[in-house]
């Protein structure tokens, strides 16, 4: 698969936290450089961050064609921080939302535990605004196939059930000027290849050979889980 | 593919002395071939010289040999290598060709197809997984040599987990003759072990068009505590869409239905009624094959077709190698309670539904416990050990076909140090027990997650 390089960036974005410098992209762990994708309506108009629904998570593909993300608007602040580690031991920590109120964060919508993902028809992956039955909290990422539940305020953390690590996050850009969103990258474990693999044919079927594979450019939309798939679950 | 892998076994074997019985008297060391006695006579015969191996590359790490492509099987062949990537991983299983056993009753009213079940290859997951696919028989068990002998030669192992499964106990059900046994096992299937049997199922599901079916549960810890009461609300719910003149007659050995009480009992009374007639404390202890009579202890019920659930044990293999725990009253292994190793012996682990464990014998328990059994053997090989672990058993049952509306369950178990024991379910075990669409949906990607982490496509 081509994909960009690895880029570390532990000490340099932790100095970064340290110094404040917040204007710029802060993060730190493993992560993938990505084009530089605005994120748009249905319509091709740009999303403004301050006036995202926070009653349900928007999908957008980002950064392949066939890898869904959840852009999530958070009733509060998710700052910076939070210690995370993948399945193969991999330390890093969460980036923090973006936007006027730092609360807005993007994750790879596929599950960790056994990859179930936003399907036209169907997902049982899903963001309950309310209170999950599953987590006993609100404001959670759910995927009812096996009831696993992660924080979306701390960098996708596995909160109950049995995924072993952390939904990889979308680093994600706001232009303070205009209010726009770009996803930029990605970090965290290392998903879309087993993904591709398990998927390839059903993908192939539904995009067309290889297109899954095709990265995202420009701008992508990001449409509400509701409006991308039929039926959207969350527990 | 699976021809040109059986060619090449078919070309070995013709090297070798293939089906031979293989024995061993040495100290340790239990034995065994399906059905025959001269396993415990522990006479030595022709086939087992140390020459007769099956044909496999070198061990590049401490080999770990897994017998049974089963959930269980599969879910430590999947993860052993990505917990130790030094481990040499080799998975042995009679069958050649994998389908579900899990989900397969929504085959029988068109919620699945066949290829949801069936269309996962052995080939792929040895591939994805990096492990070699053995398709060959067990035979016999030398534990003093760590050697496991198949119908196509021996393997050496330094880890050996057995996964065989389940077998039918006929026997707890009163069907003890022979003739009996086979009769009631290929015209009245239980449907939860073998693929064939959810053939005829589905067969009889399509041909029935009146009168009364049965479905008989079990006493004791049988496979899938919810899966007969399913079978009998889809075969219900087949009924009335079609308008069938008929009627489902459940004869439950239990004075309740084992789980999920409350999202049964709405269905049975709100879906059912007048189709599906419920008796509890109705243990079989009879059945004429051919008059089509099931005994219980106080009444005899004609049917008109019907699926007859036995009691189950631990698959025989076990018995046949010389591990069952006397105390067990499902002829299950001897292992230890958290580690899962046969007591003494800390080269030979027994998991999934051949466990002692009062665990719920269902696909989901055997997908998070093999995880976690994969990591207890990657530590050991390093010479270490892990903490305990409670496996998951998130459990759908389909109440209704159409539309597909299922409930759930979310259990995990407790550990008691001081017995040594399980002794129940943890306190955070949760149910929803109001049917409904979305819990349909996530019943499917729930078999398809298994699935993807069996085989890994």
């Amino acid at each position: 698969m081509d994909r960009r390089n690895f880029i570390k960036v532990c000490s340099a974005s932790a100095a970064a936290i340290a110094a404040g410098a917040q204007s710029r992209l802060v993060y730190s762990g493993t992560a993938k450089d990505y084009a530089k994708v605005k994120l748009v309506d249905v319509d091709g108009q740009p999303l403004k961050a301050s006036s995202l629904s926070q009653k349900e998570a928007y999908v957008f593909n980002y950064p392949y064609a066939g890898t869904p993300c959840f852009l999530i608007s958070l009733p509060a602040a998710a700052p910076a921080g939070a210690a995370l580690k993948t399945e193969a031991g991999e330390e890093y920590s969460f980036a923090g939302g973006v936007g006027p109120n730092k609360n807005v964060v993007a994750y790879l919508a596929i599950c960790t535990h056994q990859m179930a993902y936003p399907k036209k028809t169907e997902s049982q992956m899903g963001y309950n605004a309310g209170l999950s039955e599953v987590a006993g909290r609100t404001a959670v990422i759910t995927c009812c196939a096996h009831n696993s539940a992660f924080d979306p305020a701390a960098g996708g953390k596995v909160m109950t059930g049995k995924a072993s690590q952390p939904l990889p996050a979308i680093r994600l850009e706001h232009d303070a000027a205009t209010d726009e969103l770009y996803a930029t990258g990605m970090y965290g474990a290392e998903l879309i290849d087993t993904f591709f693999k398990n998927y390839k044919a059903k993908l192939n079927a539904e995009l067309g050979f290889g297109k899954y594979r095709q990265e995202a450019k420009g701008t992508t939309p990001a449409v509400l889980l509701s409006k991308y798939s039929a039926e959207a679950d969350s527990c | 593919m699976n021809n040109e892998m059986n060619g090449d076994l078919n070309r070995r074997n013709f090297l070798k002395l293939s089906g031979a019985i293989l024995a061993a008297g040495t100290a340790g060391c239990a034995t065994g071939v399906t059905g025959s006695a001269i396993a415990e006579s522990g006479s030595k015969s022709a086939g087992m010289a140390s020459s007769a191996m099956i044909n496999l590359p070198k061990a590049k790490g401490p080999r770990l040999v897994i017998v049974g492509a089963g959930t269980s099987g599969m879910t430590i062949a999947a993860h052993a290598k990505k917990d130790y990537p030094n481990f040499d991983v080799v998975l042995v299983d009679k069958r050649d060709m994998y389908s579900s056993c899990f989900n397969s009753s929504l085959w029988y009213v068109g919620i699945i197809n066949l290829e949801f079940l069936a269309a996962h290859s052995f080939l792929d997951a040895a591939v994805n997984y990096k492990y070699i696919f053995v398709n060959a028989t067990v035979t016999g068990l030398d534990r003093s040599a760590r050697k496991l002998y198949t119908n196509d030669g021996a393997i050496n192992y330094d880890f050996l987990v057995l996964a065989p499964g389940i077998s039918y106990d006929y026997d707890k059900i009163g069907v003890t003759d022979i003739d009996a046994k086979i009769a009631v096992g290929q015209m009245y299937p239980g449907g939860f072990i073998s693929p064939m049997e959810h053939v005829t199922l589905r067969r009889k599901f399509q041909e029935f068009e009146g009168g009364t079916f049965i479905q008989t549960v079990p006493s004791g810890n049988y496979r899938c505590l919810p899966g007969p009461y399913e079978r009998a609300c889809l075969m219900a719910g087949w009924i009335k869409k079609n308008k069938i003149p008929g009627k489902v007659l459940i004869l439950d050995a239990n004075p309740q239905v084992t789980i999920k009480q409350a999202g049964f009992h709405d269905a049975f009374d709100t879906l059912y009624k007048g189709i599906l007639e419920w008796k509890p404390t109705s243990a079989v202890t009879g059945v004429d094959p051919e008059k089509k009579i099931i005994k219980t202890e106080f009444d005899s019920y004609h049917f008109d077709d019907a699926s007859i659930y036995p009691n189950i044990r631990a698959s025989t293999l076990i018995e046949q190698l010389g591990l069952v725990d006397p105390k067990s009253l499902q002829k299950e292994a001897h292992v230890d309670t958290r580690f899962y190793n046969v007591i003494g012996d800390p080269h030979v682990y027994v998991t999934g539904d051949s466990r002692p464990h009062p665990y719920s014998k269902s696909a989901n328990t055997s997908n998070t416990e093999g995880q976690y059994v994969a990591r207890v053997l990657a530590a050991r090989a390093q010479g270490k050990e892990i903490a305990w672990e409670s496996p998951e058993t998130v459990c759908y049952s389909m109440t209704n076909a159409f539309p597909p509306e299922a409930i759930k369950v979310d259990a995990k178990y407790v550990y008691d140090a001081k017995k040594d024991e399980i002794t129940g379910f943890s306190p955070d075990t949760k149910t929803w027990e109001t049917r409904d669409e979305a819990m349909g949906r996530a019943y499917l990607e729930w078999a398809q997650g298994i699935y993807r982490d069996m085989f890994g496509a």
